[in-house]
């Protein structure tokens, strides 16, 4: 418990509803970013425990994102979030390290489930 | 398009029934005395203040070519999108959900678009851009 | 998962993409679109359609995914982006926001979009021929890794439209009640309440300027709908026009430039329909094909000004003026009278138009009487320049911001009203044994000069008020003459905040606005310029 998170979806919709989930759980979110570019920078200054991470995005997309913030921290904990029909990258950013998937539209549980295990709760 | 359910707020005008598609109506209220407008005809009894919009008091009656209403009678603030208008009239009736398909002609008169049939019986349905583009024709006089 | 919470903010960012989405679509169609403006287009279709998905609006996520898949193979190359693409976006656009109308208003419509999907699915570039543009290339833009990083992007919170519109508001009963506390303060003759008061002004002069700014919001905002306007009804009537926007950046009240959209909608409309010419005539008196078409924004001191530029046939002053003496709006000695600029704004005449044999005027002024009375009633104007075979311009100046006034209360025989300072030339209350009568016309002199007096009750239409020895009276402008106008009473001069009067009252001749006193009266501003 008492996590910190950093959300990173360029649709403030999409982050408040995360915010939503998250915060149920008892995690604190300290960050929130639109873009890839903000999301490295995010990272770096607030060093969240989860990090979840839109793909499609614009100014740099999350895998890229994703690449550069394993490098800056080799052990993050970032969650993808895609929606339907971006499966295909779910490889590319296996590789590029993500620990975890989760599909949009959100399904709460899966969420939930998702979280616990990344946070090793 | 075919809109499955509308609702509507039916109210009274010299004994005929009037309605107006409830999203166009913002509140209902008690009837205060009205700010005497400069240069107004007949039909305009005044102006109030509705929540910081100035409103104009259009006495429906008057328009629609009956005698003045006579109160206390009831006002319909209108929504600030549509107008800033409040309707005096004799007395609120309900609200209403049309019923089948309005078969019945457009009456002979501008201010009325169609004749509806709903769950409380047969009512006219105003011509608010009508009745809204009469006084700003009178006024600019 | 409850989902009402997210609602609001569904509905406003879903619109937001929207609207960027048919600029980009105009954009690219146009072929000044970029590949990142490409990209731009499909992840609006694709942030849409998660959106969709979540709050469980199966329709609306359906169609964007249709969209997002077109737009994909347009990104992969597998399609150019051509008229025919760009039409299909555009329906597609109109139908999700009927769709997303529908669903913020509670609606329960069945809209078919299964036609729509299956055009999209299938669709295959037609071969350039007569009538179908050559494709739209992209302009190569640095990559997308080059752009300038956010580092420097400043905060910004979201505000509800309504809570901006209650703190205007509240600021402005809060400036009313002050005034109360000032009567009250003299009434009490205590200097530390009339100093608390001092100091409550000034505060409350910098929260008024601060929420003046927090209202700014730039014509950007809504300009996104322009290039939509202009393309689809020169596209309906065979018309090609180049259409091109300057100043988008600069900032206006909110309330204010949501008045102006369909004034501007209109003048550029006019200008596709009415002022330009078709590609032959252009072409045989040796203009381009393609009409140009400028909305430009600039800003001057405390104004904005908006012009609509275009380069189509221009107006004759002359003829102008002869059309209107033909039909009797105007009389033959007024009509010689006639500056251009004055023959110009003849076309806002209602009716002017459209009556009959108008040859070169047809049409030019339909519904500018409409737009020239949205104008005023948002406290700006409009001036018209043309020259034949040229162009015109149409010029609209409006206030920056939302107007606190310097009034003089007066009270008449049934109410007070207020008119601003600036239309004062003076008070004096005059004897009655001064005022002598020429035929029906009663005057005074004032400063060696014989000037009207006027019952401001009977101009308004009020009945008659008290009759003291001395009569209270302004002097002012009416018409280009000095009048002394007479009221009952002076209530004094103080700030208030003006209310814009809206449909209908606005219409009403010689009406301003409006105000709420700090007693809770209504007040009217009176508009001194067109009182006669």
């Amino acid at each position: 418990m008492g996590h910190k998170v950093l959300l990173v979806d360029d649709s403030l919709f999409m982050r408040n509803m995360l915010r939503g989930i998250f915060e149920g759980e008892g995690y604190e979110i300290v960050a929130e970013a639109a873009d890839g570019v903000e999301a490295v920078r995010k990272y770096r200054d607030f060093r969240p425990d989860i990090t979840t991470m839109d793909i499609v995005m614009p100014a740099k997309n999350g895998i890229e994102a994703l690449r550069e913030i394993r490098a800056i921290d080799g052990n993050a904990r970032v969650i993808m979030c895609s929606a339907v029909g971006q499966e295909s990258l779910i490889t590319a950013a296996q590789q590029a390290g993500a620990c975890d998937f989760i599909l949009k539209p959100f399904n709460t549980e899966r969420v939930r489930e998702v979280i616990r295990r990344v946070a090793g709760d | 398009m075919r809109v499955t359910s509308r609702g509507f707020i039916v109210f009274a005008v010299k004994g005929e029934r009037y309605g107006l598609p409830l999203q166009v109506v913002a509140e209902v209220r008690e009837p205060s005395r009205p700010v005497p407008v400069p240069r107004a005809p007949e039909f305009l009894c005044g102006a109030m203040n509705s929540h910081g919009r100035l409103v104009a008091i259009l006495d429906l009656a008057s328009l629609l070519g009956c005698r003045k209403t006579t109160p206390p009678g009831t006002f319909l603030v209108l929504d600030h999108s549509t107008a800033n208008l409040a309707l005096w009239v004799d007395g609120v009736e309900g609200f209403a959900t049309e019923e089948g398909e309005g078969g019945a002609d457009p009456p002979d008169n501008d201010f009325i678009t169609r004749v509806v049939q709903s769950d409380r019986g047969a009512f006219k349905m105003l011509a608010l851009d009508n009745v809204l583009k009469k006084m700003e024709e009178v006024f600019k006089q | 998962m409850d989902m009402s919470p997210y609602r609001n903010l569904f509905f406003s960012e879903s619109r937001e993409h929207l609207r960027a989405f048919s600029e980009l679509i105009v954009k690219m169609e146009q072929g000044v679109g970029s590949r990142e403006d490409l990209y731009a287009l499909f992840r609006s279709a694709h942030s849409l359609k998660g959106m969709a998905a979540s709050m469980g609006y199966g329709g609306i996520a359906e169609l964007s995914h249709s969209l997002e898949d077109l737009l994909d193979r347009v990104r992969k190359e597998e399609l150019i982006f051509d008229t025919g693409i760009a039409d299909l976006l555009l329906e597609g656009t109109d139908l999700l926001e009927a769709m997303i109308a529908d669903v913020s208003a509670e609606l329960q419509t069945a809209r078919n979009i299964d036609d729509l999907v299956q055009r999209l699915a299938t669709y295959q570039s037609v071969p350039s021929g007569p009538g179908v543009k050559s494709p739209a290339s992209y302009s190569q833009s640095p990559a997308i890794e080059e752009r300038e990083s956010h580092d420097d992007a400043p905060q910004t919170v979201r505000v509800r439209t309504e809570v901006l519109d209650n703190l205007i508001n509240i600021t402005g009963e809060l400036i009313t009640n002050k005034h109360r506390l000032l009567t009250v303060g003299k009434e009490l003759e205590s200097t530390s309440l009339d100093e608390a008061t001092v100091e409550l002004s000034r505060l409350l002069r910098d929260l008024h300027s601060e929420i003046v700014l927090v209202r700014l919001i730039p014509f950007a905002a809504v300009a996104d709908r322009f290039p939509r306007v202009v393309r689809d009804l020169a596209k309906k009537i065979g018309k090609e026009v180049v259409f091109e926007m300057e100043g988008a950046e600069i900032e206006l009240d909110r309330g204010i430039l949501e008045g102006l959209v369909d004034p501007i909608v209109h003048i550029l409309r006019n200008a596709v329909d009415h002022a330009l010419e078709v590609p032959a005539d252009r072409n045989a008196c040796g203009k381009p094909s393609q009409g140009r078409i400028k909305l430009v924004v600039s800003r001057e001191k405390d104004q904005v000004v908006v012009a609509v530029v275009d380069d189509g046939r221009g107006m004759d002053p002359e003829r102008l003026v002869s059309h209107a003496v033909e039909n009797g709006f105007i009389g033959p000695e007024a009509g010689r009278l006639m500056t251009p600029g004055e023959a110009f704004m003849l076309i806002c005449l209602p009716g002017f138009s459209t009556a009959r044999e108008v040859g070169a005027v047809s049409g030019r002024g339909v519904g500018m009487d409409a737009v020239r009375s949205t104008i005023q009633t948002l406290g700006g104007n409009m001036t018209i320049e043309s020259e034949p075979g040229k162009g015109s311009r149409f010029i609209l100046r409006l206030p920056l911001t939302i107007a606190i006034i310097n009034v003089l209360l007066v009270r008449l025989s049934l109410i007070a009203v207020a008119i601003p300072v600036t239309n004062v030339q003076r008070t004096l209350e005059l004897k009655r044994s001064l005022i002598y009568m020429r035929g029906k016309q009663a005057l005074f002199d004032l400063e060696g000069e014989q000037l009207p007096l006027l019952s401001l009750n009977r101009i308004l239409g009020f009945p008659h008020g008290g009759a003291g020895e001395l009569l209270p009276l302004f002097v002012c402008e009416l018409k280009g003459r000095r009048v002394g106008l007479v009221v009952d009473s002076f209530i004094g001069q103080q700030e208030i905040f003006v209310k814009p009067l809206g449909r209908p009252l606005a219409s009403m001749k010689g009406l301003g606005g409006g105000a709420v006193l700090g007693n809770g009266e209504v007040v009217f501003i009176l508009d001194v310029a067109n009182l006669l």
